[in-house]
């Protein structure tokens, strides 16, 4: 035991070493700022001024999780999404809602192009429901970029499921596609769903650059407009923000227990269906459109294609479906002002990729050396905090604008979740008895680890370095509020100027944004890819 | 020679414990028991692979050195599995090189020399996934023989082979370890796979 005492102790360092980095350090700095603030104002004059922001984000947060989930569950059943699906998660937010608002805004290329081609069409369309700042478009924004990540979530649940054997039964018991999916399938994925699903309503909660381009401005999402309260200086403004604060926790709790309810409810309601013992008489093999690995490309490629012509374009006047003058000059133009940001946004994502990948790979080898072959869903818990609480109490603790290090760390601190995500499932999995043969045949630890388990897992390695990049690419609130002046990024810039209204602009930044993102995952892809 | 000696490994459910086993060179020693009684375990802590979940006590020695508290590496003692365990990424012939030791003389010969001893020479640039059942378990023979281990341990190495095939991989085996004279040791659910003397792991169940 003499050799195995230092070696558990190592380990114990270690994870405690990670969880005071990425977890305890992050919570404590936050439960500093929360019990040494002072509330000020009466939480009825707060609610005043933030009620109907906080329904209304509470409305946006459970219609874009329930409608994600149900097309989730049933979009799951069409073709499985690839590893290439991978990096149509990864766009970054920003850049996806640059180039869809110009695709489906009232006067933007879909309705141009039902204009061009059904004549006795009046466009563009007038309704302050669809203007291009919108609850609406909100929605369609967040579930469009939410959709496949749940989807990839299910997918990967459905393997590891008996799919074909119970298939056969069902159908063998007279059962339809259709009926067997909700009734076997659908249960049994609910529960695997659960975490995924709270990660998208946390997120909604708490997102802040999505709303500030497609968002409305009157009520504003309750986080953005806790973020422009945070902009003004006066004692009132600050004690609004910290109710604000305490209204998006509350606000997260409530959405995960309607969740956690509607999961309830659904896995009755398909419980009792299912003892019915009643058969359709309809095949019912249709799949959702969402489903059809085309439909995705089809969008990116549409979202990319309006993102490069509005970034070339001189004058684009409604009806006109392609623009009237180019000036690509302004890519020339911009490349002085483009450059240093890509030089901190690179610099931030790689620097931040690394630590996140090593801090998940090292702990997903203790967590394997153990024998722990599930996901440990407390290494998440900066995914289920809404990221302005967090970062407002760093930004109060540290000040506005600091040493790159503290950024560094603070968008580590949201990467590092998603790489452990990404990897956890192809790591614990892994066979540990080749590495035992490669030990076996004389090597060390080491050197078994790099020459037997690096190459064998050399994708799901790259691809989670990849993810882990592409979470710092797209980080707004860390950088915005921790080092808005010395070390502004692509994405804030993105969003500063879409806000302003400079669409043309934003495009070029938001092609900047998305090509650093794609030729990551390109090369991850491509270096990667196996020859046997 | 390879010794245990006053062996206890602490289960959930059950504890084995084992006074004294002890295998000579060119024998191979045979555990049976029944399914979760601790063969593999058994096997795996002779390997030297950590069992956080198992408590054990007890001594190893090999030719008289202590190995206890030596990591697998330093042990010296090959491993043959039932799935062959080849490296995927590598070919038939990465698979030995990697096996075998940097200081051993002619390396390529070697390999090809043992390629064609089981008439497999035009499979040293093949990937494992290319070969059937019958010629990986050859190759992960080779291979971990490749790196002189001074003990052999097979952990069902036949059970995944078919009846025809089994008769001959188990020749093929029995042959490889009386040239090289090492003690072995076999786990299996087949008595016919015995080629000595059997130790039943239930003589030294307790619960």
């Amino acid at each position: 035991m003499a050799t195995t005492l230092p070696t558990l102790t190592m380990n114990r360092l270690t994870r405690a070493g990670l969880a005071l980095l990425w977890i305890i350090v992050p919570l404590v700095v936050i439960a500093w700022h929360v019990t040494t603030t002072p509330l000020n104002a009466s939480i009825g004059s707060a609610w005043e001024g933030l009620g109907e922001s906080a329904w209304l984000t509470l409305l946006v947060t459970v219609l874009t999780s329930v409608v994600v989930l149900f097309a989730a569950l049933a979009g799951s059943r069409g073709r499985h999404l690839n590893a290439t699906w991978a990096s149509f998660i990864a766009v970054p937010h920003v850049a996806f809602a640059i180039g869809l608002l110009w695709l489906v805004s009232p006067s933007g290329w879909l309705v141009r192009l039902v204009d061009a081609l059904l004549p006795a069409w009046q466009g563009p369309v007038q309704s302050s429901w669809l203007s291009a700042k919108s609850t609406l478009t909100l929605l369609v924004v967040l579930i469009l970029k939410e959709l496949p990540f749940l989807l990839l979530m299910a997918q990967a649940n459905i393997r590891q499921m008996p799919i074909a054997r119970w298939q056969q039964q069902a159908l063998a018991l007279g059962y339809s596609q259709r009926r067997f999916w909700w009734l076997i399938v659908v249960p049994a994925l609910l529960k695997p769903l659960r975490l995924p699903l709270y990660i998208i309503a946390i997120y909604t909660v708490s997102v802040v650059d999505i709303p500030l381009l497609v968002g409305p401005n009157a009520p504003a999402l309750l986080a953005h407009q806790v973020f422009e309260l945070n902009w003004q200086f006066s004692a009132g403004d600050n004690d609004w923000v910290a109710w604000g604060a305490l209204l998006l926790v509350l606000l997260a709790f409530i959405s995960l227990l309607l969740l956690r309810g509607l999961e309830w409810l659904l896995q009755r309601a398909l419980g009792r269906c299912a003892i019915t013992g009643r058969r359709s008489q309809s095949g019912g093999t249709g799949g959702n459109a969402s489903s059809k690995p085309w439909f995705w490309t089809l969008l990116a490629l549409a979202v990319l294609t309006s993102l490069i012509l509005q970034s070339g374009q001189q004058g684009w006047f409604y009806p006109a479906l392609w623009p009237q003058g180019w000036q690509w000059e302004r890519w020339l133009s911009e490349w002085p002002y483009i450059a240093p940001l890509l030089y901190n946004t690179w610099t931030l994502a790689v620097f931040s990729a690394t630590l996140a990948w090593l801090s998940a790979v090292i702990l997903l080898e203790l967590q394997a050396q153990r024998q722990q072959s599930k996901l440990n869903a407390a290494w998440l818990i900066m995914l289920i905090i809404p990221q302005l609480v967090l970062v407002l109490g760093w930004q109060r603790q540290v000040g506005p604008d600091n040493s790159f290090v503290w950024l560094l760390w603070s968008h580590t601190v949201f990467c590092f979740p998603y790489a452990y995500l990404t990897l956890h499932g192809a790591y614990l999995a892994y066979p540990r008895r080749w590495l035992w043969q490669a030990r076996s045949l004389g090597y060390g630890p080491w050197a078994a680890w790099f020459r037997v388990l690096a190459p064998m897992l050399k994708r799901p390695l790259a691809l989670a370095w990849a993810m882990a990049f592409s979470i710092s690419v797209a980080q707004y609130l860390p950088t915005q509020w921790l080092a808005p002046v010395t070390h502004p990024t692509l994405t804030t810039e993105a969003v500063s100027i879409a806000s302003g209204g400079d669409w043309r602009l934003a495009s070029v930044y938001a092609l900047m944004q998305w090509v650093s993102v794609w030729i990551i995952f390109m090369v991850a892809l491509g270096v990667t890819r196996a020859r046997n | 020679m390879l010794e245990i000696n006053h062996l206890t490994m602490v289960f959930k459910h059950h504890q084995l414990v084992i006074p004294k086993l002890s295998v000579a060179p060119g024998q191979v020693l045979t555990l049976t028991g029944a399914s979760g009684i601790g063969k593999s375990s058994l096997l795996q802590w002779v390997l030297g692979v950590p069992q956080p979940n198992v408590a054990i006590a007890g001594e190893l020695s090999l030719n008289g050195v202590d190995l206890t508290q030596r990591p697998i590496e330093q042990r010296n003692i090959g491993l043959v599995t039932q799935q062959a365990d080849l490296f995927p990424h590598m070919t038939v012939q990465q698979n030995l090189l990697f096996a075998r030791t940097a200081q051993s003389a002619d390396r390529q010969a070697w390999v090809a020399e043992q390629l064609n001893s089981v008439g497999l020479s035009e499979y040293g640039d093949a990937y494992p996934a290319e070969l059937s059942g019958g010629q990986r378990a050859r190759i992960a023979l080779l291979r971990s023989l490749a790196a002189s281990p001074k003990s052999i341990l097979l952990d069902e190495p036949f059970s995944a082979l078919d009846v025809k095939l089994r008769t001959s991989v188990r020749e093929f085996t029995w042959s490889k370890l009386a040239d090289a004279q090492m003690p072995a040791m076999l786990v299996t659910h087949d008595p016919a796979d015995a080629p000595g003397e059997v130790v039943n792991l239930e003589h030294y169940y307790y619960d």
